[in-house]
């Protein structure tokens, strides 16, 4: 899936959720601050979302160096480093240069620094490879990469076996490689392996570091030099940036440089370092005196009482059982609630009980990973630790209750082991929570009575009882993994046995960029050219790739609606573990409903554009000059100019009972068609698939070919052929074939198009789906386009983060195709 | 939450000291030629805590094990 403008709607979406529930956007209403309280909607709660780690921001000479610069240099000095910098950037540069025994730059923010340092550090023969839970501000920086050609990509999450594969796959294409870390990773508070990613680099002389230690600084190491160089002196391959704006207190940011060329060419060349602001005096004279703090020896005072606080925090979380993801000695802790509707439930209590402390969701984090992020200063005292973990321990078992989620969830969505306690305890609660509704659970459309089904859904599209009976029989024992469907069906009927939900899912290999631009898929091909199943997953998804429209009936004027929709979502999830999926796609929703988003997004899926679908539900004409007054005058004109005009050099055949080798014909113009777009990128449909149309009386198949007279070139074979889907009065044109052998002198997608129709209507149908994509063809032939969307949810965001790297390249290699037709 | 006897032991004397004036309750102290001698209660089992008597600084902080050297420690008080 494209990680596209619906990727910010995405983001745009939860965050207001989270503004609107009065949690996220907050402003403290203290008119002063000292210590760990502030004053949030009226009440006063102890502050756990703090990164300044030392509490040094209230230290008396860090405020004093502060008013001492403002009253020497002024609030600010308003001059680029590039032609004079302050007298304090000297001092502080020198205390710095005794900090990291190494060379120093300063930069206004650390996001500041990477856009200074990356692109002067990464050369044009150079490759970069990002570990993907590294901080945003890199992220952000290495895109200013991309679109020199320079080779950029992502790695899972302190994979080093992943890493060293990519160094010896790119060694020998590039002078060097650059591996971009976090020293502490923001979110979960785990650590990068240093100590390992050395030893990579003393095997490996082509591999640089370049490594973002914000949350490390101060708080490990000689002098609060940072958790990376805790470790040693910095690896004369590396490049160190560091935070001022957290536990050093001051704001502001360095860059460690092993040696000083490599610091001069960064202060000459780097971008924001020659035109953006410098530092100011205060949080220069500021810096000044925290300095002083770390070259002295109550640097380590600080940093004891810091692990003091972290240890007893660890201990607290462990004795009152919260599920705590990543286990480091970093201040920053991560609980796991799975969902985004217990995040913010948690976050709420949590807050009526006097404790700030962070939600820790998508984009951050994958939906269903949501979690209660907070983080332990010098400032706590143990009782307020302890009294805020065992609030949370309390309140975690009603706000579970509350949204139906056991701890099993957390720990399965976490890839944690389930304590035994928790598994019986799970088992007892489902044993007397069984509710009223009666859950049906089948493995093929044959074990569901066919008038029900073709009731409920058989009117929605192609998937009426025969249509799902086809695509098991195609889509099942065949040779190529991606050709194998898992066919599951789920429906949910109320006390009374009426029928509340019900939808049919299928789970297969899905390529990421289905829905990407077409460029971004050319890109993505060739690199499935040495590896088919690059970019791909495994998707648990309502409806199936062959087919269209609402997949899921819910009745919500039932009472058990909610319930209902519950059971689907556990039984999905279910079925992602039983097939290890990735992804899990709830989709083809056509009306708007805000009720229905907020639900879903609050049960940890996100809402996804999809192409427009397009329908012709107005089949009420009796004549082709009736037709076209229904048309809009382009399409009107549009029909007249390219289709009536040569309608009569055509032939329409229906056929129905082709041989293997016009089949095999057939199947070829497909592929002529599918080969020739990307936009919506799918694997080819096996061959087995188009023989078994042929053995059910629903598929429709007509060839469209030149009359005799008309083909000069002699082919003597269909220029189009169709296979259309006919159920309950619809008509589906599903797979289209093309020979563009008379591509320049005939319109023959438009004549295939007309001739659809025209069929249609011969069929008495009164509506017709014509699919996604080839959206101005057919709105010139009366299809209205429907806004289709549907829901998401991934276990890692891993392969939507590498997909979203190929965006720069977008406009790189415009693969705009001779036809934007797609089988779908 | 209670701590048990070895949880406390892997805290550092300055923890172990933030530990017993957050969580403790000072029993008794006693004050002998170069230490002073404080015990606590804190969750479910008793501190010795031995301070310098010249500048107060906290030397050792333990659960206190020996049933002898209680004993000593009050019967220390009584002779005073």
């Amino acid at each position: 899936m494209a990680k596209n403008s619906s990727f910010i709607d995405t983001i745009d979406q939860i965050i207001t959720d989270g503004v609107k529930k009065g949690i996220l956007h907050l402003n403290n209403e203290d008119e002063f601050l000292e210590g760990n309280l502030i004053k949030l909607k009226g009440k006063d709660v102890v502050n756990f979302g703090s990164c300044s780690y030392l509490g040094l921001e209230f230290d008396r000479r860090l405020k004093d160096g502060a008013i001492d610069a403002i009253e020497k240099y002024g609030t600010q000095f308003s001059e680029s480093r590039a032609y004079v910098s302050i007298k304090l950037y000297k001092d502080l540069e020198e205390h710095f240069e005794k900090i990291f025994k190494a060379h120093v730059l300063i930069s206004p923010t650390t996001t500041l620094g990477h856009i200074a340092a990356i692109p002067v550090l990464v050369s044009q023969n150079d490759a970069v490879i990002i570990d993907h839970q590294a901080h945003n501000s890199i992220q952000t920086a290495c895109n200013l990469l991309k679109p020199k050609g320079i080779h950029v990509e992502l790695v899972r999450h302190n994979r080093l076996d992943l890493l060293e594969e990519k160094i010896k796959e790119l060694k020998n294409k590039h002078e060097k490689i650059w591996y971009m870390a976090d020293g502490i990773y923001s979110m979960y508070g785990d650590a990068c392996p240093v100590k390992e990613i050395y030893a990579l680099m003393d095997k490996y002389k082509e591999l640089n570091l370049y490594v973002d230690d914000a949350h490390g600084m101060s708080c490990f190491g000689i002098n609060g030099s940072g958790y990376v160089m805790s470790f040693g002196a910095l690896h004369p391959r590396a490049v160190l940036a560091v935070s001022l704006a957290k536990a050093f207190a001051t704001g502001g940011a360095v860059l460690v440089f092993p040696d000083k060329e490599l610091a001069r060419k960064v202060r000459t060349c780097g971008g924001p370092l020659i035109t953006s602001g410098p530092m100011q005096p205060s949080a220069l004279g500021a810096a000044l005196a925290s300095a002083k703090i770390h070259l002295s020896d109550e640097i380590y005072e600080l940093q004891n009482t810091l692990q003091d606080n972290i240890q007893f925090a660890r201990l607290m979380i462990k004795k009152y059982g919260l599920p705590i993801i990543s286990a480091s000695a970093a201040p920053v802790f991560f609980i796991g609630v799975s969902l985004p509707k217990l995040g913010y439930n948690m976050v709420h209590r949590m807050l009526n009980e006097g404790y700030y402390l962070n939600l820790g969701i998508f984009p951050a984090v994958p939906m269903k990973n949501t979690g209660i992020r907070f983080t332990i200063t010098c400032l706590h005292t143990f009782s307020q630790i302890e009294k805020m973990i065992e609030r949370m321990a309390h309140h975690l078992t009603i706000a579970l209750n509350e949204e139906e989620i056991s701890m099993n969830q957390i720990y399965s969505a976490f890839k944690l082991p389930i304590p035994s306690d928790v598994q019986i305890e799970e088992q007892v609660v489902s044993i007397l929570n069984a509710g009223s509704l009666v859950i049906e659970k089948h493995k093929t459309i044959h074990a569901i009575e066919q008038n029900e089904w073709d009731n409920l859904l058989g009117a929605n599209g192609s998937f009426d009882w025969n249509g799902l009976q086809f695509l098991e029989r195609s889509f099942t024992n065949n040779k190529i993994a991606e050709e194998n469907w898992e066919f599951d069906y789920l429906m949910v009927r109320d006390e009374n046995n009426k029928i509340i939900l019900a939808t049919f899912l299928t789970t297969a290999i899905w390529k990421d960029d289905m829905l990407s631009h077409s460029s971004i898929s050319a890109q993505v091909e060739e690199q499935r050219i040495n590896d088919p199943y690059f970019l791909t997953s495994k998707v648990v998804s309502i409806g199936s790739l062959l087919t269209e429209g609402e997949h899921l009936f819910l009745d919500k004027n039932s009472a058990h609606w909610k319930s209902a929709l519950q059971i689907l979502f556990k039984y999905i999830s279910q079925l992602q573990e039983k097939y290890e999926a990735n992804n899990i796609m709830i989709r083809d929703f056509i009306s708007e409903d805000p009720e229905i988003d907020s639900y879903f997004i609050d049960n940890g899926y996100f809402k996804i554009n999809m192409p427009n679908s397009y329908v012709v539900d107005d089949m009420n004409w009796k004549s082709t000059d009736e037709y076209l007054q229904r048309l809009s005058s382009n399409g009107r004109y549009d029909v007249k100019r390219y289709v009536l005009r040569d309608e009569d050099k055509f032939e329409v055949k229906i056929i129905t009972d082709p041989s293997e080798k016009d089949l095999e014909m057939y199947y070829n113009m497909y592929l002529n068609v599918k080969n020739n777009s990307l936009t919506l990128n799918t694997f080819n449909l096996p061959f087995k698939a188009f023989k078994n149309m042929i053995s059910l009386k629903q598929w429709d198949i007509t060839t469209l070919s030149l009359k005799t007279e008309f083909d000069i070139k002699n082919l003597n074979k269909p220029l189009a052929v169709m296979f259309c889907y006919v159920a309950c009065n619809n008509y589906v044109p599903m797979i289209l074939g093309l020979d563009y052998s008379y591509h320049k002198e005939y319109r023959v997608y438009k004549q295939a198009m007309y001739s659809a129709i025209k069929r249609a209507k011969n069929l008495n149908c009164t509506k017709m789906y014509m699919g996604f994509a080839a959206d101005s063809e057919k709105k010139m032939f009366g299809a209205k386009p429907r806004a289709t969307y549907g829901y998401m949810q991934t276990k890692e965001n891993y392969n939507l983060e590498v997909l979203g790297s190929y965006n720069a390249f977008q406009n790189k290699q415009s693969t705009k195709t001779k036809n934007d037709i797609i089988s779908i | 939450m209670i701590l048990s006897k070895s949880e406390f032991c892997q805290f550092s004397l300055k923890a172990k000291k933030r530990l017993v004036m957050e969580y403790g309750e000072l029993l008794l102290d006693r004050c002998f030629v170069e230490e002073k001698v404080c015990i606590y209660k804190i969750y479910e089992f008793h501190v010795e805590a031995i301070y310098n008597a010249q500048n107060n600084e906290l030397i050792k902080m333990e659960p206190i094990y020996s049933i002898p050297l209680l004993k000593y420690y009050v019967t220390s008080s009584r002779r005073k």
